[in-house]
C-alpha cells in the first residue's frame, strides 16, 4: 500500500548534536531508521527525543553531524525543497489542526498548495484519508467539534495526504484523556501493518512491542540500547534500561 | 428656552453631506491604517535595526496628541519640501495615528496563535508566506476583531479633529451651522448623536460578524 518494506534506510542521523546554549541536547547521535519499518524510541523526559524527531522534520536545525532522508542530505525547512519536506510528515503531542478550517479542509490543503490539486481533487483525497481514520462523518466538524482522539486521527489523516514515505509522531497520544488513546494507536497499528515507515515517539510499551520492528532507548542524547522489542522487552543488556522499562510500567499499568 | 428642531430640519442637507465626508476620511484612513498597521506588526515580530527603528514610530505616535501630528504633517511638513493637499494631510495623519495603534493590535495577535499552528503547516512544506496568509492571519483577525473596530470607531471620533484643517465634515458643518444660528446646545447635541449612531452601528455590525466566525 506504502512504499513497501523494502531495503535502505529512510532517515540515517549521523553525529547529530544539537545544543541549546551550553545545553547539549543530543550528543553526537547516531541512529538509522529503515524504510517501512516501524521504530518506537522511548527514554526518559528530557532525553532530547522531541529534539530529535525536529531536526529530522527540520524545525530545529543541529550543529553538528547529518541527517539523511531517503538518500539525501538536509539542512534545514528553510533550505530544504517543497518534494523533501513532503516525503516526511510529522504527528505532533500538542493537538495543532487548524481551527479555522473543518477536517475537511485541513486535510485537503497541504495537496491543494503543494501538489497543485484542484478543490474536487483535493476534497475527494481528504474525504478517502477520512475514511482510512474512520471519520468520514466528521468531514465538515471543526476542530472545536472533535474530541482529541479524533484531533490526532484527523492529524494523521493530514500528514498522510502528501503521500509521505515515512511519518515521524512526537508523543502522538501524550495530550490524550487515556479512553481516546487505544483509537488513535489502532490507526497507527494499522498504517504500520500496511508498510508505511513510521517513527514513533511514545511512552505506550504495549504498542511498542506489538508493532514495533525495532525499539530504541535514548537518553543524554544518545542511544543507549537498540534491538527488537523482545530483546530489549526481555532482555534488556543495560540496567539502565531496564530501569526505565521497570519505572514506565509501573507508571502507566 | 424651547428646543429648535427646525434648524436642524433646514440644514439636513448639509448635515448628511458633513457625515458623508467624515465616513470617506474615516474609511480611507482605516484602509491605509490597516495595511500600514500589518506590515508594522508584522515587521516588528522579530529583532532587529528595522524592528527597533518602528518601534521608535509607533512610541511616538501613540505618545504625541493627534492635533499636533495633524499640525506637523499639513503646517509642518512643507518646510522641508513636503506639503500636500489637506485631505491627504488629514487621511495621512489619521492613518499613521492609528497605524501604530494597529500594528501593536496585530502584534498581539500574531503572538496569540501557538507556535505549532505554524510548524503544522511548515512540516507540510508550506512557505512562510503561505503559512502566514492561510494559517496564521486568519487566526490572528478572529482574535484582533474587536479591537481593530474599536481602531475604526476610534478614526471616526478623531476625524471631528480634520475640522481645523478647514475640511467640511460633520464637526465642521456643526460648526458653520452654529456660526450663523448661535443655537450651541441644538447642533452640538444633533452632531453628538450622528456621532455616537455612528460608531455603535459599527459596533453593533462587528459582534455579528464576531458571532459569526466563532469557531
Ligand atoms: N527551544 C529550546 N530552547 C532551550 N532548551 C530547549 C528547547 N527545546 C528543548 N530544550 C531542552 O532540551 C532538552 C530536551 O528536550 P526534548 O527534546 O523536548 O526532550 P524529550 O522530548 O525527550 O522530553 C530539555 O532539557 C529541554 O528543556
Ligand atoms: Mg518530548
Amino acid at each position: 500500500m506504502f512504499d513497501g518494506k523494502g531495503d535502505g534506510c529512510a532517515i540515517d542521523v549521523r553525529e547529530v548534536t544539537k545544543r541549546f546554549g551550553s545545553l547539549c541536547v543530543l550528543d553526537r547521535f547516531s541512529c538509522r531508521f529503515e524504510k517501512g519499518r516501524t521504530t518506537v524510541v522511548i527514554g526518559p523526559s528530557g532525553s532530547g527525543k522531541s529534539t530529535l524527531a525536529r531536526c529530522i522534520c527540520g524545525l530545529e536545525t543541529y550543529d553538528e553531524g547529518s541527517i539523511t532522508l531517503f538518500g539525501e542530505n538536509v539542512a534545514s525547512l528553510r533550505t530544504r525543497p517543497r518534494a523533501m519536506s513532503r516525503r516526511v510528515g510529522m504527528i505532533f503531542q500538542h493537538l495543532n489542526l487548524w481551527p479555522h478550517m473543518t477536517a475537511l479542509e485541513n486535510i485537503a490543503f497541504a495537496p491543494r498548495r503543494c501538489l497543485g490539486m484542484d478543490e474536487g481533487e483535493a476534497q475527494e483525497l481528504a474525504s478517502n484519508l477520512l475514511e482510512r481514520v474512520g471519520l468520514q462523518d466528521k468531514a465538515w466538524n471543526k476542530p472545536t467539534q472533535l474530541s482529541g482522539g479524533e484531533q490526532q486521527r484527523v492529524a494523521i489523516a493530514r500528514a498522510l495526504a502528501l503521500s509521505p514515505s515515512h511519518l515521524v509522531f512526537d508523543e502522538p497520544t501524550s495530550a490524550l484523556d487515556p479512553e481516546l488513546v487505544g483509537e488513535v494507536l489502532a490507526v497507527m497499528s494499522d498504517l504500520s501493518k500496511n508498510g508505511m515507515g513510521m517513527l514513533v515517539i511514545t511512552h505506550e510499551m504495549q504498542f511498542a512491542r506489538e508493532v514495533s520492528d525495532k525499539v530504541v532507548f535514548m537518553a543524554e542524547g544518545v542511544v543507549q540500547e537498540e534491538g527488537a522489542p523482545e530483546k530489549i522487552f526481555n532482555a534488556p543488556v543495560l540496567e539502565r534500561t531496564q530501569m526505565f522499562l521497570q519505572r514506565t510500567m509501573r507508571r502507566h499499568y | 428656552m424651547e428646543f429648535r428642531t427646525d434648524i436642524i430640519v433646514a440644514n439636513a442637507g448639509a448635515i448628511a453631506e458633513g457625515v458623508l465626508i467624515t465616513l470617506l476620511v474615516t474609511s480611507f484612513s482605516f484602509l491605509v491604517a490597516l495595511v500600514l498597521g500589518a506590515v508594522v506588526g508584522i515587521l516588528r515580530r522579530r529583532r532587529g535595526v528595522l524592528s527597533r527603528l518602528l518601534g521608535g514610530y509607533v512610541s511616538f505616535f501613540r505618545g504625541t496628541p493627534l492635533l499636533i501630528q495633524l499640525f506637523l504633517i499639513y503646517y509642518g511638513l512643507p518646510s522641508i519640501g513636503l506639503s500636500m493637499p489637506r485631505y491627504v494631510a488629514a487621511v495621512l495623519s489619521l492613518a499613521l495615528n492609528s497605524a501604530a495603534y494597529i500594528s501593536e493590535i496585530l502584534r498581539g495577535a500574531l503572538g496569540a496563535v501557538p507556535k505549532g499552528q505554524e510548524e503544522a503547516a511548515q512540516v507540510l512544506g508550506l512557505t512562510r508566506m503561505e503559512t502566514l496568509v492561510f494559517i496564521v492571519f486568519p487566526q490572528a483577525l478572529r482574535v484582533a476583531l474587536p479591537a481593530l473596530v474599536n481602531s475604526f470607531s476610534s478614526i471616526l471620533k478623531d476625524s471631528s479633529l480634520v475640522s481645523v484643517l478647514s475640511i467640511i465634515e460633520l464637526t465642521r458643518i456643526g460648526q458653520l451651522i452654529y456660526t450663523r444660528t448661535y443655537r450651541a446646545f441644538e447642533i452640538y447635541l444633533t452632531v453628538a448623536l450622528i456621532y455616537y449612531v455612528l460608531t455603535e452601528t459599527v459596533a453593533c455590525f462587528s459582534r455579528r460578524i464576531e458571532r459569526a466566525l466563532e469557531i
